[in-house]
């Protein structure tokens, strides 16, 4: 069974369609990425997917894991093992990331009914994850995501990617606002966490990320639809050619 | 007096009733009567009232002010923080709730009863009268609930800090309104006072002597879950240089009216610290007047305040810079659920002298649901011409985008909700200096917060 199907997908925000059908299969243990122009309907997806106001699905179905994603509330889709990693992470003030990352890890373990985890036991594990993204102890009682850079964010959003160990991971536009070395951090991160249970939506505008996160398929997404699909030489071709042929195409 | 106001107004009713105190300040309290006689209860029409309404405490019936026994223990809604504590049980010393055997050098604490018996009022151990500490309505205009409290007055303290005094360990003012009517063990007297409201009228005066620092927190508390009314005065002075903190809490039961006034003056050079949280009683209203008499005097008032249901929570303030280079600080966030109301009114007055005068005032409010509201009226008086002031007032609902945020990590909507208020209020308790006080305020708000019903809009 495939881990996430998504079939025929229409989505609307504000009243107007974004997504205009969208098919899709990914497999535990598979990277997938999308890429597509601006306005083609990439934020839109992983907004539908992770269950954001007013990303409205009209038409089609989404099965995760053999249930009913959009029947989901969104902190229900977190704690069946969805993450989704912003594009832009918001600001927390008065939210301390400790704190944070301590209360979205019980909460998903109070849904399947486990025991919450003992604080100590908690704060090192949790140092150990970010030491190993470079994070120094004192961004972990900040709060969250407030007054750092934009590569900091990121691998704030790759660290609570790694506590909360999901099945299905949908990167939305991580690489953006990221330079080299901050790319790479972020990169082998994310390629850490790779297993034969876990599985990764890439979505990005450029072909670079991908040459950090190899995908196993490649997507093209124009005005709402996938109109091309194949393997990681298709993100070649595009960083070569551009889409122009896929938007005149769609 | 027509027969109209008498039912309306069950003060005048006591009033009447009482019997003549020869005490300290018995002239005081006459004159004290007959300006709660000449004003009344306040009502909405008085500008100072205009948004909170006294009317509910005059459909209340008041039992007799009984001798309360005091409780064994306190209750759970009093701070958490280690001091040196004094505790008033419905207005009068509970001296075995009360550290009197270890309090810190330079402190001196004396009950106000006792200084009452003092019946010339001219003079008592210290020196000092009981006339002299006290007045009829501290200093407030228009002030009947002030007045009232003085012709009521039976007990609270005297509290002095020497000159130069550095208080370490703080000390903690506990004022309990008990009414245990749910809990009746056969008292056949006040039987038909079952379900009527204890009202209290505790009093502290407060001295601190020049360059000395002391730490006072507070904690209003009730028990027993019968109808209260406390309403309480304290006079406060600071001397030259002299740095008072004092973190407040208000955390009454929900069936409790709560009024309380403080008249601060603060001389050169010395700084008032003060924090009020409020986060229970049926309706609350904490009236803070502040004289800044001497150069380069500060005061700070800042605070924060939860409502839910129907509670209406009052934050009234009066910066009086009468200095130059005097400064004052007032922050204030509020987060109002159900159908509550905050109510927050600050006056700043600049007099011709305040010369360099830094005044700010800033008002936020997080409304919940379409039925709660808040009355902002911050309001700025300026009559020098080289000063420093501002002031604002924003509301507004919780960020969409931060409770997504929270949501998409995993955690349900009403604790999403609960930690996004708790962070909107949290970096206004890091304006209490006292770090001790700051945690058990922290502590408070948070069990307060998970009491908070219909939290999800």
């Amino acid at each position: 069974m495939a881990l996430l199907e998504i079939k025929d997908l229409h989505a609307e925000v504000d009243g107007t369609e974004i997504l205009k059908g969208i098919d899709l299969t990914v497999n535990a243990g598979e990277v997938h990425a999308i890429m597509g122009p601006n306005g083609s309907g990439k934020s839109t997806l992983s907004y539908t997917l992770a269950g954001r106001d007013g990303y409205e699905a009209t038409k089609g179905s989404v099965s995760y894991d053999g249930k009913d994603l959009l029947d989901m509330a969104p902190d229900e889709r977190a704690c069946e093992g969805l993450f989704l990693a912003f594009q832009y992470p918001v600001e927390l003030p008065g939210v301390g990331g400790t704190t944070f990352l301590k209360t979205a890890l019980n909460a998903k373990r109070r849904y399947h009914g486990e025991e919450e985890l003992d604080a100590m036991a908690f704060v090192k594990t949790l140092r150990e994850k970010a030491k190993a993204l470079g994070m120094p102890d004192e961004m972990l009682k900040r709060p969250v995501n407030v007054g750092f850079s934009g590569g900091e964010k990121k691998r704030n959003e790759t660290l609570q990617m790694a506590v909360l160990e999901p099945r299905l991971a949908i990167l939305d536009e991580t690489d953006s606002g990221l330079d080299i070395d901050a790319l790479k951090i972020v990169s082998e991160g994310v390629n850490k966490l790779r297993d034969p249970n876990r599985a990764f939506v890439v979505i990005t505008h450029y072909q670079r990320l991908l040459d950090y996160i190899v995908p196993d398929h490649v997507h093209v997404l124009s005005r709402g639809r996938i109109v091309k699909s194949g393997t990681k030489e298709l993100a070649k071709e595009l960083e070569a050619n551009g889409y122009a042929d896929y938007v005149d195409a769609a | 007096m027509s027969d109209a106001r008498t039912r309306q107004d069950p003060f005048q009713d006591a009033l009447d009733a009482r019997a003549t105190r020869a005490d300290a300040i018995a002239p005081l309290r006459e004159r004290a009567a007959e300006a709660y006689r000449d004003a009344g209860l306040p009502t909405r029409r008085v500008e100072r009232w205009k948004f909170t309404d006294l009317k509910g405490l005059a459909k209340l019936g008041f039992a007799p002010a009984a001798e309360t026994p005091a409780p064994d223990a306190l209750p759970e809604t009093v701070a958490d923080v280690e001091a040196v504590r004094l505790t008033l049980v419905n207005g009068r010393v509970a001296p075995g709730l009360s550290d009197l055997d270890r309090l810190p050098k330079g402190v001196t604490v004396r009950r106000l009863a006792d200084v009452l018996e003092a019946r010339d009022g001219s003079s008592d151990e210290a020196g000092e009268g009981a006339s002299a500490r006290l007045s009829v309505d501290a200093g407030f205009t228009d002030a009947p609930m002030a007045a009232l409290n003085t012709a009521f007055v039976e007990d609270g303290w005297l509290i002095d800090i020497a000159d130069g005094a550095m208080v370490d360990a703080p000390l903690h003012l506990v004022f309990l309104s008990a009414n245990d009517t749910g809990n009746d063990t056969g008292n056949d007297a006040g039987n038909d006072a079952a379900g009527s409201a204890v009202a209290s009228y505790p009093r502290l005066s407060l001295h601190v002597g020049r360059d000395a620092h002391v730490t006072i927190v507070e904690s209003h508390v009730g028990q027993g879950g019968g109808p209260t009314f406390a309403d309480g005065v304290s006079e406060i002075a600071l001397e030259r240089g002299a740095v008072l903190r004092h973190p407040v809490m208000q955390n009454e039961e929900a069936g409790a009216y709560h009024v309380h006034s403080t008249a601060l003056t603060i001389a050169e050079g010395a700084r008032y610290d003060g924090f009020v949280l409020q986060l229970g009683a049926a309706l609350a209203r904490r009236e803070v007047r502040a004289e800044l008499t001497g150069p380069k005097a500060e005061a700070h008032v800042n605070g924060a305040y939860l409502g839910d249901g129907a509670r209406v929570v009052d934050n009234t303030l009066f910066v009086d810079h009468a200095a130059p280079e005097t400064v004052s600080r007032e922050t204030f966030k509020g987060v109002l659920d159900g159908t509550s109301r905050g109510v927050f009114q600050a006056k700043t007055l600049v007099r011709p002298i305040a010369q360099k005068t830094d005044g700010q005032q800033l008002h936020k409010a997080l409304l919940l649901a379409d039925g709660a509201e808040v009355d902002a009226k911050p309001e700025l008086e300026i009559y020098a011409d080289d000063v420093a002031c501002s002031h604002g007032a924003t509301s507004g609902d919780l960020d969409r985008d931060q409770l997504f945020y929270l949501r998409a990590r995993g955690i349900p909507e009403k604790r999403a909700r609960a930690m996004l208020i708790e962070a909107f209020m949290i970096d206004s308790l890091n304006a209490i200096g006292h770090e001790g006080a700051r945690e058990a305020f922290r502590e408070a708000l948070a069990a307060r917060l998970n009491r908070m019903e219909g939290i999800v809009g």
